[in-house]
This record gives structure tokens, C-alpha cells and sequence, in this order.
């Protein structure tokens, strides 16, 4: 344990040097690269803001509630993108489908570390999390919330396990990469952007049913609006253990399927390259 | 006339290379958006929010244009991709003018999302709410006329913008993010400006962005004055194809692609 932690920490090293030599290489592609990162995250989230700003209030929530909401879900898009946006590990149905799991088979750490590591670009992929994280400071002075150590705790250990929640969901339909690999290439774009696109809006003036549906079987709501409400100490007809046991609920799932599909792929191998090494 | 037909189909059933699982995922993430806004619409209706010009019905129909029309409200055209990936070197070798054979590849580009995604969430959201049938009945003519005018004008947008990568060589990435995000921001596709604060709704409204979405939208739902929304596209379009056509011809030259 102690041995792969260390092996984790030594590898997000290299990672983070390699991040810093690709901009130092080319200075303005990373400050375009930057702004592209900002300008697109911020747009998902920049129509309910709107909204907010014109009511004042939406479903019951306030302008500076929902303004922190919405920095808690660029925190998490911020998480997501530091830490695995590189080499496709958030879209694995990528790497899956284009047959490049091989490449990751035959290398000296075990499949998961590198999973863990090999996404990691903490100085050009960290405009979002530093966007998120002035959002949040803006609207707690507005909110007049005093900075505890247990509201900092509440942020960093939800903003966790809502990442972890995105990556699970996008590991779990990307298996279908390991049986179609063609048509299963883009799955996880899609369950990424399913909540990259939708985790900003507030699901309080909805129905209980909705709720319970879209914190559930579809769990968005786990990934900024239950959160967000939780830490702000609003009362919600939703369990408080809901995003811990969700969040188990779809790894565990994942995990397994994966682990399906991985044994699939080692029979069947993939059949994207023609014996010329050309992608079908 | 075959030549323009078959570049069409083409197009059409490429769309289908990857299978349905490929295509229907950005599908269901269309719907899931669309299921969402409505269901904002309908909380800030219940919660007693003042809607500007619009009732619950014409936001929802206005929501459901923008989403069944996607495509042709922000067009995007392969003249990016295909520059990108270096696969444009092709189209100067076919039979046909560059900029028409991008033109043509968009629209049979558009069949497969109309078919199975724009027919069905239509027909659907009218069984289920019968009334809003007559939106579409009422100002059909205009709307026609201001939805072609809003294509045109998104296909001279993109070849401005195509050129614009171009200059940018290896960030087209970067640009193609950019101008998505802006695009349907700034074109009142996901919130019509009348709901926007402050005054930039007004503003919006009058740069070229907002005749893409906003106008068409607007035209339908008999919001705002017809003769004047049409002026302002026609306006756009005059001033901003030949700049289009200008910047792609001057780009041509400055092409260097590595493939993707």
C-alpha cells in the first residue's frame, strides 16, 4: 500500500514535469489551450447564472447559493481536468475502443496507477479548479459563511466523491468499448458531458420523484446540487449518506464490469489496427 | 444535380459508420439538456417568476426549436475537422468548388439527427401537449424565411471562423472549443435574451450571433417585430459572405496541416 502510494507520488511527479515542459515549449498554445479550458466550462454554467442574476432565486434557492453551486461544479470540472483529462483517462472508451490499452498492459505499474496518474496536468489543467475555487470564495463572503476547517473538510471530501462519481459512470458505459469497439468509442464523451453540461442546474423546484430520480438512477443532482446543499446546511428530503453510498454503489459496478470487459479484450484483443498498424 | 445529391447521401449514411451506439449517446445528452430547461421553466412558472415576454408554453416551445433545429441554428461545417485532420487536401481534388462541397457534406450531415432525433422529440412533446401546435402553424412564413437566412449566415460564420484556424495552425482545437462555448451562448439557443439581465439581451440581439438562434426563435413564437428581425439577418448575411467568401480564398495559401 505504502509502496503504491509512492510509486503514485513519484509518477505524478514526472507527470507534472512533463506538463510544465510542454508549456514552456509553447507558451502561447498553453495560454490558448487556458482560455479554451475557461471560456467552454464557464459557458455550461453561465446560463443559470444568468437566470439567477434576472430572478433572484430559483426552486428556493438563492442568487448566491446557486453562485456557489456553481463554483462547486467547476471545482469538480477542475478536479476532473487536472487530474485525469490527459491521454483520454476520463474518456477510457477511447483508449478502449482505439485499442491503446495495450500500451498500458505492458508497462511496469498495474493498470490502476497508471489510471490514476497518467491524466495528471496540474499546471495547464488547473484554470478551472482555480476558477471554481474563487467562485466558491466569492459567494461564502456573500453568503457570510464563516471558513471552518469542517466547511473546507465538507468541500474537499463531496468534491471527491462527486469526481470519483463522474469517472465511475464514465468507466462503467465506456465496457461497451471492449465488445464495440467502434461504436463504443465515444460513449464516455457522452456520459462526460451528460454531467459537464447539466450538473450546474438546481434541481430544488423540481419534483421529489425527479429528485430522487436524477440523484439515483441518473445521479447529476450528486454532483453539485445535493453537495452544495448539504455544505450550506439546507434541509433536503434526501438522505445526508446519499452521495457516499451512490458513489460506492456505481464504482462497485464499474469496477466489476470492467474488470468483465477487461478479461473480453484479453481473448479477443482489439480489432481497430489492420496488420499495418492503420486504425479501421 | 447527382453530383450535389450524392455528395449529400454520402454524408448521410457516414454518419452511421460507427453504429447507432456512436451517434445516439450525443443524442440522448441532447434530450437530457432539453428534459432539464424545460423543467427549470417550469420550476420558475411555479415559483411565480415574472418570464418577460414569454408564458411557460412559449419558453417550452422555444427550448424545443432550438433543440429539434441545433444544427442548423449553429453550423458547423467539416471545413475545421477536415483541415485539422489534413483530410481537406481531398476536396481540391474533386469536382466541385471547396466551400460547396463543404456546404453539401453539412446538410447530409444533418439528415441523421433530424430523422432520429428532431421527428421523434417533436412529435412527441406535441402528442403530450396538443396546444402548442398552433406555434407552429401561426407564423410559419416568416419563420421559414428568417430560419433560411439564419442558415446561410451560420454557414459564413463558420468559414470565417474556418479561416481563423487556419491561421491558428495547430490550435484548432483550442479555437473550436472557444466558438462552440460563445457561439451558443451569445446566439440565445439555450436562454432567450429577454430573460437575460441587465440589458444584454438587447445588445446580443443585434450582433450577428443572435440572428443565428434568437431570431428564427422569436419569429415562431410572434415575439418582436418580424420585418425587423429579417432586415437585421439579411443585413449580416450581406456584410459578412463576402468577408467568408474573402478570408477563406486568402487562407488557402497559409494551409499547413500535420493530420490528426
Amino acid at each position: 500500500m505504502v509502496g503504491n502510494l509512492k510509486r503514485m507520488i513519484k509518477l505524478w511527479g514526472i507527470y507534472a514535469k512533463l506538463d510544465l515542459v510542454w508549456i514552456l515549449r509553447n507558451i502561447s498554445l498553453f495560454i490558448a489551450n487556458v482560455i479554451a479550458d475557461v471560456v467552454s466550462s464557464l459557458a455550461t454554467v453561465t446560463g443559470v447564472f444568468l437566470l439567477a442574476q434576472r430572478f433572484g432565486e430559483i426552486g428556493g434557492m438563492t442568487k448566491h447559493q446557486i453562485i456557489f453551486m456553481l463554483g462547486y461544479a467547476s471545482l469538480i470540472e477542475g478536479i476532473r481536468i487536472m487530474f485525469f483529462s490527459m491521454n483520454n483517462i476520463s474518456h477510457i472508451s477511447r483508449i478502449i475502443g482505439r485499442g491503446q490499452l495495450d500500451h498500458r498492459l505492458i508497462q511496469p505499474n498495474s493498470l490502476w496507477i497508471q489510471l490514476m496518474t497518467e491524466g495528471f496536468i496540474p499546471f495547464s489543467g488547473s484554470s478551472m479548479l482555480f476558477c471554481g475555487i474563487g467562485i466558491i470564495i466569492y459567494s461564502t463572503t456573500k453568503l457570510n459563511i464563516l471558513i471552518s476547517l469542517a466547511f473546507l473538510s465538507q468541500i474537499i471530501i463531496f468534491s471527491l466523491l462527486s469526481t470519483f462519481l463522474i469517472l465511475s459512470i464514465s468507466y462503467l458505459v465506456s465496457c461497451i468499448a471492449f465488445y464495440a469497439p467502434v461504436a463504443g468509442e465515444e460513449v464516455s464523451t457522452s456520459a462526460v458531458g451528460l454531467f459537464r453540461s447539466l450538473k450546474g442546474f438546481p434541481l430544488s423546484g423540481m419534483s421529489f420523484t425527479n429528485q430522487i430520480i436524477l440523484t439515483t438512477v441518473l445521479p447529476i443532482g450528486l454532483t453539485a446540487w445535493y453537495p452544495t446543499n448539504i455544505i450550506l446546511g439546507e434541509e433536503l428530503s434526501l438522505p445526508n449518506y446519499l452521495l457516499i453510498v451512490i458513489t460506492i454503489i456505481f464504482a462497485t459496478i464499474a469496477a466489476f464490469m470492467f474488470k468483465k470487459g477487461l478479461n473480453y479484450y484479453g481473448k479477443k484483443g482489439s480489432i481497430r489496427y489492420t496488420d499495418r498498424g492503420h486504425r479501421r | 444535380m447527382n453530383k450535389y445529391i450524392n455528395t449529400i447521401k454520402l454524408s448521410a449514411t457516414k454518419a452511421f459508420d460507427g453504429g447507432l451506439i456512436y451517434i445516439l449517446g450525443q443524442y440522448l445528452l441532447e434530450l437530457a439538456k432539453l428534459i432539464f430547461l424545460i423543467l427549470i421553466w417550469e420550476s420558475l412558472a411555479k415559483q411565480g417568476a415574472d418570464l418577460g415576454i414569454f408564458s411557460f408554453n412559449e419558453l417550452l416551445i422555444y427550448s424545443l426549436g432550438a433543440a429539434i433545429l441545433a444544427e442548423q441554428l449553429n453550423v458547423v461545417t467539416p471545413a475545421t475537422t477536415s483541415f485539422w485532420e489534413g483530410s481537406i487536401i481531398s476536396r481540391y481534388l474533386r469536382p466541385m468548388p471547396v466551400l460547396m462541397h463543404l456546404s453539401l457534406e453539412t446538410i447530409g450531415s444533418w439528415l441523421p439527427r433530424i430523422v432520429i432525433f428532431s421527428i421523434p422529440t417533436f412529435t412527441t412533446i406535441l402528442i403530450t401537449n396538443i396546444e402548442l401546435l398552433s406555434y407552429f402553424t401561426e407564423s410559419i412564413g416568416h419563420s421559414l424565411i428568417s430560419l433560411t437566412l439564419s442558415i446561410s449566415l451560420g454557414f459564413a460564420i463558420d468559414y470565417i471562423f474556418a479561416s481563423l484556424v487556419i491561421r491558428f495552425k495547430n490550435a484548432n482545437y483550442t479555437a473550436y472549443s472557444i466558438r462552440m462555448a460563445l457561439i451558443t451562448f451569445l446566439s440565445g439557443s439555450v436562454i432567450p435574451f429577454d430573460l437575460f439581465p441587465y440589458q444584454i439581451g438587447k445588445i446580443l440581439q443585434i450582433l450577428p450571433f443572435g440572428s443565428l438562434a434568437s431570431a428564427p426563435l422569436l419569429i415562431l413564437l410572434d415575439k418582436g417585430d418580424a420585418f425587423e428581425l429579417i432586415a437585421l439577418q439579411m443585413f449580416w448575411n450581406l456584410v459578412l459572405w463576402p468577408l467568408a467568401i474573402y478570408t477563406f480564398a486568402k487562407s488557402k495559401e497559409r494551409m499547413v496541416s500535420y493530420g490528426g
